[in-house]
Parts: structure tokens; sequence; C-alpha cells
């Protein structure tokens, strides 16, 4: 699976700094991600837990041809977003 | 020109703008906006819920990939349905506004008061290792012949 990230023209580093996200943490999220979803103009969300414990979602593309992702930008899940998360996955209960 | 990592290649200039654009709407959003968007892509009419092991997932991905882009007018449909806003105040999609994000936490704040750790411990051991992955329905039967084939041991696995 190969990565590329999206960087944030004005600093020239990836815009998942922005948002206190590191590369090894989507990577630890993409390879085993809870939650995965379409969104917009062809992009796609995923969220899940990093070996350190942070839950994140990452925004992202995928190739169909080659396979390769390009990472867009990726978050801190917290706060009710998180509960929000929480309750989704509460609702997987029993299926 | 934005930097690959590892063996990848450059983001493309012409992708460059439409990347923008996605950061831009996702930077905008307030956290209720981010909680009702989340909600409204699970009730994507275009696509379905599976289970998926970690070892397969990115196979699955491409299959997604691959069947998205030789369905245009399918994939320009659930991409129409997902970029739709709702009327009232604020970015939220259709159906969804501040008031009822807010029944939602309401609901939320009591369903976590009700959940034990011994819940919490089941629900990690059942979901380990795997992802609820939406995808296109059509696509359902190639998923399952993939898992078919990696439960019999046959298929490439990440």
């Amino acid at each position: 699976m190969n990565l590329r990230f999206y960087e944030n023209p004005e600093t020239g580093l990836s815009h998942i700094h922005d948002h206190g996200v590191q590369e090894y943490e989507v990577e630890d999220v993409l390879a085993d991600c809870i939650e995965d979803w379409p969104s917009r103009r062809g992009a796609r969300e995923a969220i899940g837990q990093t070996q350190g414990g942070r839950y994140i979602k990452v925004v992202y593309r995928l190739d169909g041809e080659t396979g390769d992702i390009t990472v867009i930008t990726a978050y801190d899940l917290r706060g009710s977003a998180l509960a929000a998360f929480r309750r989704r996955q509460r609702r997987k209960r029993g299926r | 020109m934005s930097m690959v990592q590892g063996q990848g290649e450059p983001v493309p200039s012409g992708e460059q703008d439409e990347l923008r654009l996605i950061v831009e709407f996702y930077d905008s959003l307030t956290e209720e906006e981010w909680i009702a968007h989340d909600e409204y892509a699970y009730e994507n009419p275009y696509t379905v819920e599976v289970l998926v092991p970690k070892a397969v997932l990115h196979a699955v991905r491409e299959l997604v990939a691959r069947h998205e882009a030789d369905n245009p007018e399918e994939t320009a449909a659930s991409q129409a349905w997902l970029e739709r806003k709702s009327d009232g105040p604020g970015n939220f999609p259709p159906g969804w506004n501040s008031e009822r994000v807010q029944r939602l936490i309401a609901e939320m704040e009591a369903e976590e008061a009700n959940w034990t750790e011994e819940d919490e411990a089941e629900l990690q051991a059942r979901m380990k290792g795997k992802t609820s992955l939406q995808v296109p329905s059509e696509i359902v039967p190639a998923i399952q012949a993939l898992l078919t084939q990696h439960e019999a041991g046959t298929v490439a696995t990440d």
C-alpha cells in the first residue's frame, strides 16, 4: 500500500501536521481502521485507533488503477464526534 | 509540489486544487456539522455495510475503487447525494440541523451512562481486526467471493 500525503502549500508539510497527526499514525489507521465510508469528491473517510491509542479520522483517496492512497488530511477524533463514533459502534453490537 | 512518502509518486499538480477544496470543506466544519455529515454518510442509499477482515481490507478498497471507476453514472449519483446540503443555516446535510445533532448528543450521553466495561470489552473483542466498510451495493457479491477465497486461503492478503 503506497501512501502519498497532500501538502499544505503554505507550510510545505503534510496537511495532517496542521492537525497534530503524524504519518505513522495515518498508516496505523488505514491498515486497521474500524469504520470506512465514501465521502465527497471521490474521497473516503476512515476512523481507527493508532497504536498509541488515539482515535483518528483520515480523509483519503484511492487510485483504482494503481492501488495508491493519497492521504488528504486527518483529524483527532474527540468530544462529541468521538462519542458519536462510539454510539455507532455500540449499535453494531449483536449484528 | 506535494511530497511522497516512500516509494509513491508526487500528487499531480492538476489534483492539487481538488484536494485543497476537500481540505477546505473539512476545515470549515463545526463539531455539530461534522457529526451530522458522519451520520448522514450512513444513510447513503447507494451503499451497504460489510465487515471486512484486516487482512483483505486493502484488496476490498481496490475492488471498490475499480468498481467506482467502471461505473461512472452510479458513482456520480452517489457523489451527488453526498454533496447535497440542507436548506437551513449552517453546513448540514439534508435532514440535519443543530437541534437534531443536540438530540443525538443527549441520546449518546444517556447510552454512555449505561455502557459497562463488560459491554465495551465484548464489543472490542468482536470488532478486533475487522473494518465496517460502506461499499456500493452492487459490489457485495464480488466482496463475498473475495472473503470466501480469503477464508479458503486462496487470496493474497495485505
